[in-house]
């Protein structure tokens, strides 16, 4: 046999007995080459060296980690016990309805979101009252520039809410114009007699609208026309009848629940004075009969006025005291 | 005897005495962990692989049947666990390897058993601790299966049977790789030495 056959057998069997059939046959080859013989020591040795090496024992507190490790539960098992009671019929649902609810507000409010913002963006601006072209505009009842709206599309955008602030939705605002002439220009005759000119009026004119209410709007009343009766009337202001009688219909405006929207003298002799004021429907006849005890009233030029009972009623009022 | 005493605590631990896994472990806790350390070469995997070990063993023990012995069972167990865990760090051993492009990862060897230097073993120079540290470099080298094979056998001194039924490997397989692993393991060595 070679070399080769000879250690193959030696590695094969390093640990064990030589099978009875090689075996003669490896103890005469090992008799004979030295090589072959040290190898079979140096294996020897090596298996020998392998069983010898120290036993490494294991911690002392081995059994005590052990124990601590088995009595905690792994992940996979805190899962296992945990998703039953998650998805546990009362629990899932909660948690279930929670989750939905959550989605249909998140929508709800991006809907909401969106859609208000168009309108804020198609908002037009509020809607007015032209004055017809035949009459002047006094200079305390300005009326807005046209509105922009051209059709019928942007007619109902205009009667979004948004676009009407000062108008609670639900309550229907009518408009009046009324013509005072008062008993005493009417006597005096064509010399101080009031010329009345119907005019038209913008709710939502800047400058000459707003709710200020009768007494607060009063001091500049009082300072704009004096003590009533009593104040020095300088060259071209209002007579002072012009200003007696206008005191009086602010009170009647304010006997009939109403408030002074706009209010003021002419800017110069030759206008007119105008109130603007608005007040309750249910007012509107008793204000109507007392202010025609203090002159000849024309309602929108001897058209008839009947407003709704739940609705409001803007009155403008214009009286003067010359032709 | 050990047998026998492993089935009466293996008893007593199914019918409710936590002390029967208790005596189980206590007996066997210093060859499974021995075991370890040389299938991995390091102290604190050895010490987790252990414990794992253990764990599984606890898990598992009421499907135990007795088919092999529980000691045969318990390393089963454990070389799996220890090749898992092997595998697991090989990554970043190779990784660590390559860094410094020491070795190549396969086995290197004559392919018969042809030897170009037949002296005597190195082992038979060195101290006690020189040897252990060079076999144990020796033996983290080889492959997972070459080592298994070798420690299970000459460091564990378990029979070819034994060796069989834990790694289920036929015997002529099994001789055939004890065979194989003992000529690499030499060359190793040899090798180790002439770096010295």
């Amino acid at each position: 046999m070679e070399c080769s056959q000879i250690r193959a057998i030696l590695f094969e069997n390093t640990d064990t007995e030589i099978p009875v059939e090689f075996r003669e046959d490896v103890e005469a080859h090992l008799a004979v080459c030295r090589p072959c013989t040290m190898q079979f020591e140096a294996l020897r040795e090596q298996s020998y060296a392998l069983g010898t090496l120290p036993k490494v024992e294991a911690p002392r507190d081995f059994l005590e980690q052990v124990r601590s490790r088995v009595e905690k539960p792994s992940i996979l098992s805190r899962l296992k016990q945990g998703l039953p009671v998650l998805f546990a019929g009362k629990h899932f649902l909660q948690l279930a309805g929670a989750a939905a609810a959550a989605v249909v507000v998140i929508a709800a409010s991006q809907v909401i979101l969106r859609e208000g913002g168009h309108k804020m963006l198609l908002s037009p601006a509020p809607p007015s009252v032209n004055a017809p072209q035949s009459v002047e505009v006094p200079p305390s009842v300005k009326a807005t520039p046209a509105s922009p709206l051209k059709n019928e599309k942007d007619s109902n955008r205009a009667a979004l809410p948004l676009a009407v602030p000062h108008r609670p939705p639900g309550v229907e605002t009518q408009s009046v114009v009324l013509t005072v002439k008062p008993h005493w220009a009417a006597a005096r005759g064509k010399t101080r007699g009031g010329s009345f000119k119907v005019e038209g009026f913008s709710p939502s004119s800047a400058g000459t609208t707003g709710t200020h209410a009768l007494d607060e709007r009063s001091p500049k009343l009082d300072a704009s026309k004096g003590v009533s009766g009593s104040a020095k009337v300088s060259e071209g202001s209002p007579a002072p009848e012009a200003q007696e009688i206008s005191s009086d219909v602010i009170q009647l405006i304010k006997r009939a629940n109403g408030k002074v929207l706009s209010a003021g003298p002419a800017r110069d002799a030759n206008q007119p004075e105008t109130l603007l004021a608005e007040m309750p429907a249910t007012g509107y006849p008793s204000f109507l009969d007392q202010l025609r005890q203090l002159g000849e009233v024309e309602v929108n030029g001897d058209k008839e006025f009947s407003p709704a009972p739940d609705s409001k009623v803007r009155v403008s009022v214009t009286f003067g005291t010359r032709d | 005897m050990a047998k026998e005493e492993d089935r009466t605590d293996i008893a007593a631990f199914l019918s409710g005495d936590r002390g029967g896994l208790d005596r189980l472990v206590l007996r066997h806790k210093d060859r499974i962990f021995n075991l370890c350390y040389r299938l991995l070469g390091e102290y604190s995997d050895a010490e987790e692989c252990a414990q794992e070990t253990f764990i599984k063993v606890f898990r598992s023990i009421k499907g135990f049947r007795f088919e092999s012995s529980f000691s045969t069972w318990v390393y089963t167990i454990a070389v799996n666990i220890c090749k898992n865990r092997r595998d697991s760090a090989e990554h970043r051993f190779w990784k660590r390897v390559l860094r410094f492009a020491h070795n190549s990862r396969e086995e290197e060897g004559p392919g018969d058993f042809e030897f170009e230097d037949p002296a005597p073993s190195p082992l038979v120079r060195m101290t006690e601790r020189e040897k252990e540290i060079m076999l144990q470099a020796a033996i983290n080298s080889l492959s997972h299966d070459h080592r298994t094979v070798i420690v299970l056998r000459h460091v564990e001194g378990l029979s070819y049977e034994e060796i069989s039924a834990i790694t289920g490997y036929n015997l002529g397989t099994l001789k055939s790789k004890l065979a194989r692993a003992r000529l690499l393991l030499q060359n190793k060595l040899r090798g180790e030495v002439e770096k010295r």
